[in-house]
C-alpha cells in the first residue's frame, strides 16, 4: 500500500542530505585497496588451528568463525550502518581459494598499474609472498581439478580461454539468500535449531559455529564503537557510535526492533555471506519486500521519517558498494570495469499474486536516483497487470535521470519462465535478480548462474575449419564435421554447427562438474545455506544440492555475431548464390584484407539479413539457435542434481573475447568487438521496433537464465517535452513485455557524449553505463568496451528510428 | 659487506649483472634465460632476503623454445636453485616459449599479458600456473632490485 503523498520525494536532494552528500563524496575520493585479511586468518587457521577429526562442513565453518571473531573493527566514515565486508574503505578481498593468487607477479606493481590500480602496502605484499600464497600453491579449485583428474581435455580448453570460461574457478556466490528469518527471528533462533538437530549431522554443528561467527564479529562492532564513542567529541558522530553500539549489541543475533536494526541485521548477514562466499554476484534481493514490515511499523508509529529512511537507503547503498573484485592486469584489460554485482530487486508481485509495490519501492528508487552507484545492481520488477502505472512511470524516470539504471524487468515472463523449470508458482512468483540479469526464486534456489560463459564464435570456427581452431596453430580441437566448402546445404553447415556445439558444450559441462566436486570436498557453504529453505530442514549444504531448486547457469557470447553469422551463410552461399564458402573461409582466413574479402565485407555487413531486423532468415536461425542451446543445456544434470539453464548476458566478456576471436561470416572482422548480450549488433535493427519485436520473438522459456537486451535512446531534445518522453519510454517497455520480452536496460546518452567521455574521462567522474546486465562508471572501462558502448544504435525515441552512427567521429 | 663475505660470488653477480642489463637492452635474447637463471641462482646465494623466495619450497620448472635450441630445467629443494641444460619429467610447471623475447616479454612486461601471449602462440604451458606466476614475481623482483626497474 501507498502512503506516500509524493512518490517521487522531490523534496529530497543531496543538498538537503549532507550526511549522504558527504559520505557519497567521500565513496567516489576513494582508491580502491587489495584487502588481505580474510585470506590471512582463514589461512593461518588452516595451517595452525585445523583439527583433523573435523569434517569439511565444520573445518570451514570454523575457519570462517576464525576470521569473523578476529577481524579489526574500522569505521572509516559516518555511515549509520555498522559493518564492512573487508578492512578498507573500499576493498578488493583477496580470496586465495580462488584465483586470488594470479595477482601473484603483480604484487609489486598493482598499486600503480595504469588500468584500475588497487592498493597493496608492502607488507601486505609480503604477507602474501611469504605466508598466504605458498600455502595455496597447490589447494586453489583450479589447483585440486587438475591434480584429482589428471589434467582433462576440459580443462586444457578451459585454459585457451577462447572457448569457455568456467566460473567455478573463481566462485560459485551468484544467488539470493533469504534474510527475512534472520531479520525477524534474529541468528540465535537458527543456531538454536540446528544445535537441536546436531546429533543427526555434522551440517547443522557447521552451521552454528559459521553463524556464530557473524555474532561475534557484530559484538565486536558494538564494543569498539562504544569505546570510540567515549573518545568523540563531535556531538553527532558520537551519537551514531552509540547507537551502531546499541544495534549491534543486538542482531542480528536477536529479532529486528525497528527499521535501522533490520537494515544493520541484513547488511551484517550480507557482510557473514561475504566471509565465506566470494563477493561475487552475491545479491541482497528483494529488499523493498523483506525490509518493508519494520519500516511500515516505524513510520507508523512516527518513529521514522521519511527522510530518515531516504538517509538510512543511501547508507545501506554505500556499504554494498564497500567492496569490489580483486582482477590481475591482464583480466582488467579484458574484462575490467565490473563491480561486485550484488544484485537488490524492487517491486513487482508478492508469492500470492498481489502487487508487491511499496512506499519502501520507492524509497529505494530515490536512493538510486540520488546515489547513483555502480553497485548494487538495481533491478526493477514490471508486472503489467498488477503494478500500478505510476510505479512503471517512476521507474522510467529514475533511468531518465540517471542515464542508466535500474534495469527493467518483465514479472510475467520470468515467473512463466521460472515455471516452466519447474518451480511452484508461489516460488516462481518471488524471484529476485543474480548479478546481471538472472532469475532465482529467493533463498529457495542454488542456481550458480555464472558456471559457463561460453563463446559461441569458437564454435563457428571449428565449424568452418573441420574442428580446427585456425586463429591458434590449426590444431585439431574438436570432432571432424567436414569441410564446409563441400557442403551442399545450409542445413548440412547447421548440423555441423550443432555438433560442434554439443561437443564444446559437453566439455564446458564437463570441467564444470569436476570443479563442482571439488567444491563439494573443499568448499562447503554452511553459513549460506542457514539462509535457504531446504537445508536446515534436510541437512544438506547447498554445495551437497540442498536447495529446494538447483541449477547451473551458462551464458553465451556472440549470439547476434553467430547468428548474423548463420544468416550470412545461408543468405550469401545457399540462397542467393553470392559468393562460395570457400570465398567465405579465405576471406576469414585473411581477415577480409585483400580486395576481393573487402568488398565481400561490404556486402555482408550491408545487404545481408540481421539479427535485429525482422527478415525470416534472421528469425527461423535466432530462434533455432536458443531452442537448439536449450536442448543440449537442459539435456545435462548437474552434480547438484539440477539442469543447466542457458542465458544470454555478457558482462564485459563480450569485449574480451572478442578481442581474442578471429572474423566471422557475418563480415566482423577478427579481434572486434561482439555484440552485448542478445542486442543486435550495432546498426543492424534500423528501428526499435524491429529490435525490440526479434529479441521478443525468442521464446524466454527457453532461455531460463535471462538475457540483457541493451538498447541506447537519445536523450532529450531542448524541443521534445519530458512528460510525452517518459510516456513513450514507459510505453514502449510495456509494449515490448507484452509481446513476450524479459528485460531490456538503457543508457540515455548520444554518441557524441560519450566519445567525448572517452576522449576527456576527466569531465565525466561518475558517468554510469549499462554495460551487459550490470553497471559501471564509463571510465573504468577498456577501450574496446568504450568503443561497443558509443557505437551501440542509438535510438530516437520518439521517431523509433536508429541514429546513424559516423564512425569518422570516433 | 658481502663481497668480502663471497668476493668470488659477488664478482660473479656484478658481471652477471651487467651482462643482463646489456641483454635486456640490446635485445639479444637468444641467451635471456641461461643469463636470467645464473643470475638468479647467484642473488639467492648473496640475498638472505631474497633466498627466503624458496625456503621450503620444492618445485620443478622447464623452460624450453618451441625449436628446442634452449632448454632449461630448475629445481628447488633445500632453499637452493640448482639449474639443469636438459628438460626433466613431470615438473611442476612446463613452459615452451615461441623465443627469448617472447619469454623477457611475459616475465617483465609492465603488465604481464599472460592471455595475450597464450593467445598469440608466443607461451603454452603446462602444470600448475601458479608456479609460473611465483616464478614471474621472483624474476621481476630480482629485475627490479638489480636495475632500479
Amino acid at each position: 500500500m501507498i502512503t506516500l503523498p509524493d512518490i517521487c520525494l522531490k523534496e529530497f536532494n543531496l543538498d538537503n542530505l549532507p550526511l549522504v552528500k558527504k559520505l557519497r563524496s567521500l565513496h567516489f575520493k576513494t582508491q580502491t585497496e587489495v584487502c588481505i585479511e580474510r585470506a590471512e586468518l582463514i589461512t593461518e587457521f588452516l595451517k595452525n588451528n585445523k583439527n583433523s577429526n573435523d569434517d569439511s562442513q565444520v573445518t570451514r565453518a570454523k575457519a570462517v568463525n576464525h576470521y569473523l571473531s578476529n577481524r579489526k573493527i574500522f569505521f572509516h566514515d559516518d555511515n549509520l550502518i555498522g559493518g564492512a565486508t573487508t578492512s578498507k574503505a573500499i576493498g578488493a578481498p583477496l580470496y586465495p581459494e580462488f584465483m586470488g593468487l594470479s595477482i601473484w607477479a603483480e604484487l609489486d606493481t598493482i598499486s600503480s598499474r595504469a588500468t584500475n590500480p588497487q592498493k597493496l602496502t608492502e607488507e601486505a605484499a609480503e604477507k602474501c609472498n611469504f605466508d598466504i600464497f605458498p600455502y595455496w600453491m597447490d589447494n586453489t579449485v583450479l589447483e585440486k581439478t587438475r591434480k584429482k583428474f589428471n589434467s582433462p581435455l576440459s580443462l586444457q580448453l578451459l585454459e585457451k580461454i577462447v572457448y569457455y570460461i568456467s566460473g567455478k574457478a573463481g566462485c560459485i556466490s551468484h544467488c539470493v539468500p533469504d534474510y527475512s528469518r534472520a531479520l525477524n527471528e534474529g541468528l540465535e533462533i537458527i543456531i538454536n535449531e540446528a544445535k537441536a538437530k546436531e546429533n543427526t549431522n555434522d551440517f547443522y554443528k557447521a552451521v552454528q559455529v559459521s553463524l556464530q561467527g557473524i555474532i561475534n564479529y557484530a559484538k565486536n562492532i558494538s564494543e569498539t564503537a562504544k569505546e570510540l564513542s567515549l573518545k568523540e567529541k563531535d556531538e553527532l558522530k558520537r551519537k551514531n557510535l552509540e547507537q551502531i553500539a546499541e544495534i549491534c549489541s543486538h542482531v542480528p543475533a536477536k529479532p529486528a526492533r525497528n527499521f535501522r536494526e533490520a537494515m544493520n541485521s541484513l547488511w551484517l548477514c550480507q557482510v557473514g555471506i561475504h566471509a565465506e562466499n566470494i563477493n561475487m554476484a552475491m545479491s541482497p534481493g528483494r529488499i523493498d519486500k523483506v525490509l518493508y514490515p519494520f519500516f511500515k511499523k516505524d513510520f507508523e508509529a512516527k518513529k521514522i521519517t521519511i527522510e530518515e529512511a531516504v538517509a538510512l537507503g543511501c547508507c545501506l547503498w554505500l556499504k554494498i558498494a564497500d567492496n569490489t573484485n580483486l582482477v590481475p592486469e591482464a583480466a582488467e584489460k579484458l574484462w575490467g570495469g565490473a563491480g561486485a554485482t550484488p544484485a537488490v530487486t524492487l517491486g513487482g508481485i508478492d508469492e500470492n499474486g498481489n502487487d508487491s509495490v511499496n512506499d519502501l519501492t520507492y524509497i529505494f528508487l530515490k536512493v538510486t536516483e540520488l546515489m547513483c552507484l555502480r553497485d548494487p545492481s538495481v533491478n526493477a520488477r514490471y508486472n503489467y497487470e498488477k503494478n500500478d502505472k505510476k510505479y512503471r512511470q517512476r521507474v522510467s524516470e529514475v533511468i531518465f535521470n540517471t542515464k542508466a539504471i535500474p534495469a527493467f524487468h518483465n514479472d510475467i515472463a520470468d515467473i512463466e519462465t521460472l515455471t516452466n523449470q519447474g518451480e511452484k508458482t508461489e516460488d516462481a512468483r518471488d524471484f529476485a535478480i543474480v548479478g546481471c540479469v538472472e532469475l532465482a526464486s529467493t533463498g529457495k534456489d542454488y542456481v550458480a548462474s555464472s558456471s559457463i560463459m561460453f563463446n559461441l564464435a569458437s564454435v563457428m570456427e571449428l565449424t568452418l575449419f573441420d574442428g580446427r581452431k585456425y586463429t591458434m596453430g590449426n590444431e585439431q580441437v574438436g570432432p571432424k564435421t567436414g569441410n564446409p566448402a563441400t557442403f551442399s546445404s545450409f542445413q548440412q553447415f547447421y548440423d555441423a554447427f550443432r555438433k560442434q556445439l554439443e561437443w564444446m558444450l559437453k566439455n564446458a559441462i564437463d570441467i564444470n562438474e569436476k570443479m563442482g566436486s571439488i567444491h563439494q570436498e573443499m568448499l562447503p557453504t554452511p553459513l549460506l545455506s542457514s539462509f535457504f529453505k531446504g537445508p536446515m530442514e534436510t541437512g544438506k549444504d547447498l554445495i551437497f544440492g540442498g536447495a529446494i531448486y538447483n541449477s547451473s547457469g551458462a551464458s553465451f557470447l556472440a549470439f547476434p555475431d553467430i547468428c548474423d553469422s548463420l544468416n550470412a551463410i545461408e543468405q550469401a552461399v545457399f540462397i542467393e548464390k553470392k559468393c562460395t564458402m570457400q570465398e567465405i573461409i579465405d576471406a576469414i582466413k585473411n581477415n577480409f584484407s585483400d580486395p576481393a574479402s573487402a568488398s565481400l565485407q561490404a556486402y555482408l555487413k550491408n545487404k545481408i539479413p540481421r539479427f535485429g531486423n525482422e527478415n525470416p532468415v534472421s528469425l527461423k536461425n535466432s530462434k533455432q539457435l536458443v531452442k537448439d542451446i536449450y536442448q543440449i543445456l537442459q539435456s545435462h544434470t548437474n552434480y547438484r542434481g539440477g539442469k543447466y539453464r542457458p542465458a544470454f548476458w555478457t558482462m564485459t566478456t563480450h569485449a574480451g573475447q572478442g578481442k581474442l576471436s578471429g572474423a566471422l561470416p557475418s563480415g566482423r572482422k577478427a579481434k572486434e568487438v561482439f555484440s552485448s548480450g542478445i542486442t543486435p549488433a550495432s546498426q543492424a535493427a534500423k528501428s526499435l521496433t524491429e529490435a525490440f519485436n526479434s529479441v521478443a520473438s525468442l521464446d524466454s522459456k527457453n532461455i531460463p537464465g535471462g538475457w540483457a537486451l541493451n538498447i541506447k535512446y537519445t536523450p532529450l531534445l531542448l524541443n521534445e517535452n519530458k512528460e510525452e518522453y517518459l510516456n513513450k519510454f514507459g510505453d514502449l517497455v510495456e509494449g515490448f513485455f507484452r509481446n513476450g520480452g524479459m528485460q531490456v536496460q538503457f543508457n540515455i546518452q548520444d554518441y557524441e557524449t560519450l566519445i567525448d567521455a572517452k576522449k576527456n574521462p576527466v569531465k565525466y567522474p561518475e558517468m554510469i553505463v549499462r554495460v551487459s546486465g550490470y553497471s559501471a562508471y564509463f571510465k573504468d572501462l577498456n577501450d574496446a568496451m568504450k568503443d561497443e558502448l558509443i557505437t551501440r544504435t542509438q535510438y530516437n525515441l520518439f521517431s523509433g528510428k536508429a541514429v546513424p552512427f559516423n564512425e569518422n567521429n570516433s | 659487506m658481502k663481497w668480502l663475505k663471497h668476493p668470488f660470488k659477488s664478482f660473479s653477480m656484478w658481471l652477471a649483472t651487467r651482462k643482463f642489463v646489456k641483454i635486456l637492452e640490446e635485445g639479444t635474447m637468444d641467451i635471456f634465460l641461461e643469463t636470467l637463471l645464473n643470475l638468479m641462482d647467484l642473488y639467492f646465494a648473496l640475498n638472505k632476503k631474497f633466498r627466503r623466495n624458496i625456503e621450503n619450497f620444492n618445485a620443478t620448472y622447464v623452460f624450453k623454445s618451441r625449436d628446442g635450441v634452449i632448454a632449461a630445467s630448475i629445481i628447488f629443494a633445500d632453499s637452493k636453485m640448482k639449474v639443469s641444460c636438459n628438460a626433466i619429467e613431470n615438473a611442476s610447471v612446463t613452459v615452451v616459449f615461441k623465443d627469448g623475447k617472447a619469454l623477457k616479454d611475459f616475465l617483465f612486461s609492465e603488465s604481464p599479458d599472460i592471455i595475450g601471449a597464450i593467445l598469440d602462440n608466443e607461451i603454452q604451458y603446462t602444470g600448475n600456473l601458479n608456479y609460473l606466476s611465483k616464478f614471474a614475481y621472483m624474476s621481476k623482483r630480482l629485475k627490479f632490485e638489480l636495475t632500479g626497474k
